[in-house]
């Protein structure tokens, strides 16, 4: 089999099939399309990864680009999975660990469908690539196109963080800041797609940009020793990543990696956006928009989210909870998080971590289950919201006074 | 006539028509003007079984999305402009 032949597209709702190419959306039902993997022929086992790269690509099986030459790798993936004993203690929980992607290279989980969509531009033949961003995928999406040699444009809508704005721009994209919600920033992302034939990582590469944060779930579950946990927290804008994340793990079932995936993946957003819990909760099957999000938690204001209705879907037949955390709760789970395990996250790092606190509380997780939140950004890309509240430093002057002073308080 | 701007997604359908003029006073009244014009496959594809908007079509009224307003039974003036896009947002 030629490796062209393990790729191909696949429409979500009528199952139509279609080569690997630009297509975004089915001719047939225009319901969205999504990568598929002619996995019978696929042959992996658990030696396969034994000696490879430590990132995402040694999935490379189980991702979307054929030509290896093509492959942008700046170490992104194959982020720590931390046994976090404080964490769990302090909520209750046996047995907590925190996938921590802020350490990825534009720290925070989008360099994942960011490596793949660029890799995947390149297999095209494109020069240039934009997206529609919030702030961390406008980044991961600069700097992987500026390793790359892409023209990189990044639409954003205004009033997002000024660290975030500052870390796109320096990887040298044009930055398009759009007097508008996200919602209405993806809009006009798709204008131009249409318009200028700019490929929009996001919106007409989608199906090949979203295949690399599933990668998160394989993560996992290898650092488990090809386990799953009972239990996983995932931050939720569009729905995306949840949506991945299932797949991730239903993928490593399929290909016989992993036995029997029985894991509850629930899902956590701020309580300024959160369309996606509110239709869980009312037990609808389609989403309600938020007009004007209005959250901390800037990352995850998407007011329409794309995969809000395959998520809803997702999680009911998981069994998972969709859960929201309001801006205080988020903000004291980011200083929690930092206090028991030293890791700082932006918020929607706070969200996954507010959520699973408040699931314990009602007694929706119980302290017996193995637990993995997701944290998916970093702390220095929204460092204003936690400026107050932090204990404040001591000045001394350099002096043995001083020195006895101090250490008596030590 | 109300303006209605159509995404390149729906092409093959609209005859590569981006903008075409309809008379209508709601958006139902829109989509079925557009059916009208373009045929029954129009319809069949971007309305579900009960006449409503498959979710992963959304339709603007001068910006603002009918799921916020009066969903399809949302009124339009002649000098409205409607947007019908295919439902992608966010990553």
């Amino acid at each position: 089999m030629s490796d062209s032949e393990r790729v191909s597209l696949v429409c979500r709702e009528c199952g139509a099939e279609y080569p690997a190419t630009r297509l975004y959306i089915c001719k047939k039902c225009f319901a969205p399309l999504d990568v598929k993997y002619d996995i019978g022929r696929t042959s992996l086992s658990k030696n396969t990864f034994f000696n490879r790269k430590k990132t995402l690509w040694r999935y490379y099986e189980l991702l979307p680009v054929l030509d290896k030459s093509k492959i942008v790798d700046m170490g992104a993936g194959y982020s720590p999975l931390i046994e976090s004993e404080r964490l769990a203690k302090s909520l209750g929980l046996r047995k907590l660990f925190i996938k921590n992607d802020t350490v990825n290279p534009t720290c925070s989980f989008k360099d994942r469908p960011s490596a793949v969509a660029v890799s995947k531009a390149l297999e095209f033949g494109l020069t240039k690539i934009g997206c529609a961003s919030t702030g961390n995928l406008a980044a991961a999406l600069a700097a992987h196109a500026a390793k790359a040699g892409l023209t990189c444009y990044a639409f954003i809508p205004k009033d997002l963080e000024p660290n975030k704005i500052l870390q796109m721009s320096i990887y040298d994209p044009e930055v398009v800041i759009v007097e508008g919600t996200y919602d209405e920033t993806n809009r006009f992302a798709m204008q131009v797609a249409e318009n200028y034939g700019l490929a929009i990582a996001n919106v007409d590469l989608r199906p090949y940009y979203v295949e690399g944060s599933k990668t998160l779930a394989f993560e996992v579950s290898e650092q488990l020793e090809w386990g799953v946990p009972d239990h996983v927290i995932v931050p939720a804008a569009s729905g995306a990543l949840y949506c991945a994340t299932f797949r991730g793990f239903k993928e490593l079932e399929r290909v016989g990696l992993v036995k029997d995936v029985d894991v509850r993946i629930s899902l956590a957003q701020p309580s300024g956006c959160s369309p996606i819990v509110t239709a869980f909760k009312n037990g609808k099957e389609s989403i309600t928009p938020i007009n004007a999000p209005k959250t901390v938690a800037k990352s995850l204001a998407v007011g329409s989210p794309g995969d809000g209705v395959y998520a809803l879907r997702k999680l009911r037949e998981c069994k998972g909870f969709a859960e929201e955390a309001a801006d205080k709760e988020i903000i004291e789970a980011i200083r929690l998080l930092a206090k028991t395990e030293g890791i700082f996250a932006e918020p929607a790092g706070g969200v996954t971590v507010a959520v699973l606190k408040k699931l314990i509380d009602e007694g929706k997780i119980g302290p017996d289950e193995t637990v993995v939140c997701f944290v998916t950004g970093g702390g220095l890309k929204t460092p204003e919201l936690m400026v107050d509240g932090i204990k404040e430093a001591r000045h001394v002057r350099p002096t043995l006074q001083s020195l006895k002073l101090i250490m008596g308080g030590i | 006539m109300v303006k209605v701007l159509l995404s390149s997604v729906f092409s093959d359908l609209t005859h590569g028509k981006r903008e075409v003029e309809v008379e209508a006073d709601t958006i139902e009244g829109v989509l079925n003007c557009l059916t009208e014009m373009f045929g029954d496959e129009f319809g069949e594809k971007i309305l579900d079984s009960t006449g409503e908007l498959k979710w992963f079509v959304t339709v603007y009224v001068n910006g603002n999305d009918i799921r916020l307003l009066n969903g399809t039974k949302t009124k339009v003036d002649p000098t409205d402009e409607v947007l019908l896009i295919h439902s992608v947002s966010g990553g």
